[in-house]
């Protein structure tokens, strides 16, 4: 009996010695980063965000972009410049020690991809990626907890100055040089007629092309069969909306597909 | 390629690596057994370095009279040549006399276990990566490239002009060009299998350095587990990369473990072999092979001369000198510096204390600062002989490693395993006490798990920067394409490559044609590749044509590569782009910016004809 308490004494003692040696890990600025073709995805402070290692350019879906609308057709974000100033809200980008070690394993064995979670006093946003191949879902969940009138949820991709948006028409939502649509044509063989009249404008065949001359790589997002997909040039959003969820107003989720692609080659085929 | 060939590929590399070691150990075995009639302890370290010392004899006799030849010689044919002669007269002896001085038995499980562990550890590091993460095989198979063609020296820059610092001589090379010369087999399959068989020696040596010198075996099991899992990666790469300070050490750790069994059997190890190692680990590197020589000789001379040694000096006051000594020096030379040396190289490799912190967590966690003072405390109050000698080896190496001299922190590959031996040894502390056999097997468990989260997150860390298309990795697919492309067209032309660094370090390795330097372009040569940065036609052609080769005829064609990673190098800093330590590790795809520098390069000036471009790189033949 003393011989099997001095077993059970160490093995205790040896596990805590395994459990500290795991704890003083060092873990990588981010936790979970993962691919879509030639382009990585991961989850910052400020939500998801898609980019290119050490191209400096961008992608993000963000809960201070992305919005609600309610009933009496006001466009609110999901957290507004007042939570945003206040800083009133709370986010699960800094977990606690072994849930980035276990996120961090995961995403290196394949089983856990980029999330970020928001919480606010009157909601909490949850963001999470799935991944198959080279396609990506992104699904924001909004969980009101009162009760409000949702006309529409709204899913937002940040693009810059710079970026060509485009459609399979060869439509261009974007402003870019002669010059430069030039030499994207004859590289690519993608002749773009820029299409610039409205600062809003519906895409009325649901997909656009996201691209940058400085990143080696295209992102096309796709809305579902129920979106609508629409280039804010004011805000520089590209904005997927649809209507709610009816039988349960207080959790609304909203998918949109999101590809990575080699070129715009590729991209055209 | 097909499944098939690949699988082809791999089988053919996997003999590639195993004729690595055994050819050596079959031929050194019949001469150590005519020169030493007595049986040894772990006779196979011998019949390796002297069958390797033979083997490497022959090289240098073959390549010495293949030069007075009027017809140029292949390299391949040299070699298997030489193989063919050594091997008639020492080989067929093998099987004539039996394999009773190799007892098996107690060697089996332990490496039925380094094989598990080791397909275990390589397939979580190899995870999502067709190619090996060792980015210094480029410029050892370069140098095994040139002599397989038929250059050959002892002194590796008189073979290739990435070598501009001769820090061993060929012997490793021409080690791996005899394997490459017998069986043929795709660059990265051999290099990925044979770190794969280096992986499995390191683990499998930790098993016998721990039963040498504790007799315990579950101490030894415990080393296996930790040489495993615990990755050094900075700096020192000791379990994972096959590269000559790696092999020189496991070499060395061999000969230590000889060593000790020698002296619990009562058996000398005759002066011969021991002047035959130290020669072979001196070849290899002379870095490591030094401070390796003197431990291995101290350790020796010690144990040969112990009564006498202990009649004139006081030892232990002259151990308690010597860690005062180190002290001082851990403490005072961080505070020198070393920015003149190696082209701002040495000032890279030049860790401070908390970078060394910080590499310790990187790959032990915490694990080594609970373990290791636990292990030490062991040892002190047991004082049994081994483990004492084993503790001022670790004091030496690990004082050494602490100083804030540059390039120290490549000892490590030698003291890793004393490291690992005092951890296995704190961690028997504890686990000894554990007598429940379910417990215990939970225990072992539990460390595991806990390594390979260790393991795990280093590996992240590592690789964090090699994200590409889906898969981590140092190298592209289309570089590997563009690089098959100036084999079949340029390998045997005197066409100079140009470009950055990395470019050059890949793609002169793979396609054989050479570049002035590969990763280490001497300062000329970044000085006129930064030169060309506006990518000016007429400064082109004048830039290019002005980099030339030391050692080989570069009279031919330049082939300026513009790939993805050439201008991100072109966007550094000056101070960055003359480092040695400073590349583009990553592989990048060309950007439409980056294809408008080359068509208009292209469009503006003859002599400039495009003759490959992938979206991952624009290769240029340049003109005069």
């Amino acid at each position: 009996m003393k011989s099997f308490a001095i077993s059970i004494l160490f093995f205790l003692l040896f596990v805590l010695f395994c459990l500290g040696a795991a704890f003083g890990v060092l873990r990588p600025e981010h936790s979970s980063v993962s691919s879509i073709g030639p382009l990585q995805v991961a989850a910052y402070d400020n939500g998801i965000s898609i980019y290119q290692n050490f191209r400096g350019h961008y992608y993000s879906t963000s809960p201070f972009n992305d919005y609600l609308i309610t009933s009496s057709g006001k466009r609110t974000a999901l957290i507004g410049s007042q939570e945003l100033t206040d800083g009133s809200f709370t986010t699960s980008f800094a977990k606690p020690t072994f849930a980035r070690i276990y996120e961090s394993v995961g995403n290196y064995l394949g089983f856990v991809t980029p999330s970020i979670t928001y919480f606010t006093q009157g909601k909490t946003i949850d963001y999470k990626t799935s991944l198959k191949g080279n396609r990506m879902t992104l699904t924001t969940t909004v969980s009101l907890k009162k009760e409000a009138k949702v006309k529409e949820i709204g899913s937002t991709i940040s693009f810059n100055s710079g970026d060509f948006i485009y459609d399979s028409q060869g439509k261009l939502y974007t402003y870019i040089p002669e010059n430069t649509l030039q030499l994207f044509a004859n590289t690519y063989g993608t002749t773009l007629t820029p299409t610039l009249e409205d600062l809003n404008i519906v895409v009325p065949s649901k997909t656009v092309f996201l691209y940058n001359p400085e990143v080696a790589g295209v992102i096309a997002i796709h809305a579902g069969r129920n979106q609508t997909l629409q280039i804010n040039r004011d805000a520089k959003l590209i904005e997927i909306t649809q209507k709610p969820n009816p039988e349960n107003i207080n959790l609304q989720s909203i998918s949109v597909e999101i590809e990575g692609l080699s070129d715009p080659k590729t991209a055209k085929q | 390629m097909t499944q098939k060939q690949l699988n082809n590929n791999m089988i053919s590399a996997l003999f590639a690596s195993i004729i690595f070691y055994l050819m050596p150990i079959l031929i050194g075995r019949p001469i150590v057994r005519f020169l030493f009639k007595r049986s040894l302890p772990l006779p196979v370290i011998s019949y390796f370095i002297v069958g390797a010392g033979v083997m490497y004899l022959g090289a240098i006799l073959s390549f010495g009279l293949a030069s007075l030849s009027s017809t140029p010689m292949s390299g391949t044919l040299v070699l298997q040549l030489a193989l063919g002669v050594i091997s008639f007269f020492t080989i067929p002896w093998n099987f004539f006399t039996g394999f009773t001085d190799i007892k098996l038995k107690p060697y089996i499980l332990p490496a039925i276990v380094s094989v598990l562990l080791s397909v275990f550890v390589y397939s979580l590091w190899q995870i999502k990566s067709p190619y090996p993460f060792n980015w210094d095989l480029f410029e050892h198979q370069t140098l095994v490239n040139q002599v397989l063609h038929g250059s050959f020296s002892v002194v590796p820059s008189q073979v290739s002009d990435t070598f501009g610092f001769d820090g061993y001589s060929t012997i490793f090379h021409t080690l791996v060009a005899y394997s490459q010369a017998i069986v043929p087999t795709g660059i990265f399959e051999f290099w990925n299998t044979i770190a794969g068989v280096h992986f499995t020696l390191v683990i499998f040596s930790s098993y016998l350095l721990g039963k040498a010198a504790t007799n315990n075996k579950q101490i030894a099991f415990l080393m296996a587990i930790l040489g495993a899992f615990a990755f050094d990666s900075t700096i020192s790469f000791t379990a994972l990369f096959f590269i000559p300070q790696t092999f020189t050490a496991l070499v060395w750790v061999f000969l230590i473990i000889q060593m000790i069994q020698g002296v619990k059997h009562g058996t000398k190890i005759p002066l011969l072999l021991v002047v035959l190692g130290i020669t072979f680990i001196l070849f290899s590197h002379y870095i490591i092979g030094t401070v390796a020589i003197a431990l291995y000789l101290g350790l020796y001379l010690f144990e040969r001369f112990e009564e006498q040694i202990k009649a004139r000096i006081n030892v232990k006051k002259a151990i308690e000198a010597l860690v005062f000594l180190g002290f001082a020096a851990v403490v005072f030379t961080p505070f020198l510096s070393f920015g003149f040396l190696n082209n701002g190289e040495a000032q890279a490799f030049t860790l401070s204390f908390p970078d060394k912190f910080t590499a310790m967590r990187q790959a032990y966690g915490f694990l080594m600062l609970l373990s290791l003072p636990l292990g030490v405390w062991s040892v002190l109050k047991s004082r049994h002989k081994a483990e004492m000698y084993s503790l001022v080896i670790l004091i030496a190496l690990a004082t050494l490693v602490l100083t804030g001299l540059p390039y120290v922190m490549k000892f490590y590959t030698l003291a890793r395993i004393f490291v690992h031996l005092f951890m296995a040894i704190g961690l028997y502390v504890i686990l000894k006490r554990v007598k429940n056999p379910i417990l215990l097997g939970i225990a072992y468990t539990a460390l595991i798990a806990s390594l390979t989260v260790i393991f795990v997150s280093n590996a992240l860390i590592w690789k964090g920067i090699l994200h590409y298309n889906m898969i981590t990795t140092h190298i592209a697919p289309n570089e590997v394409q563009a690089a098959n492309f100036l084999k079949s067209n340029y390998s045997n032309t005197r066409a100079l490559l140009v470009s950055d660094p990395a470019t050059q370090n890949i793609l002169e390795t793979l396609s054989t044609v050479n570049s002035q330097g590969g990763a280490y372009m001497n300062r000329s040569s970044r000085l006129k590749v930064n030169d060309i940065s506006s990518l000016d036609p007429k400064t082109v052609k004048k830039d290019l044509y002005s980099i030339t080769d030391k050692l080989g005829k570069s009279d031919g064609p330049r082939l300026l590569v513009l790939s993805g990673r050439y201008f991100i190098w072109q966007n550094a800093s000056l101070k960055d782009k003359l480092a040695l330590n400073y590349n583009v590790w990553y592989p990048s795809d060309l950007t439409l910016s980056d294809i408008e520098q080359v068509d208009k390069l292209l469009l503006s000036s003859p002599g400039f004809k495009l003759v490959f471009q992938n979206p991952t790189m624009a290769i240029i033949e340049v003109t005069k």
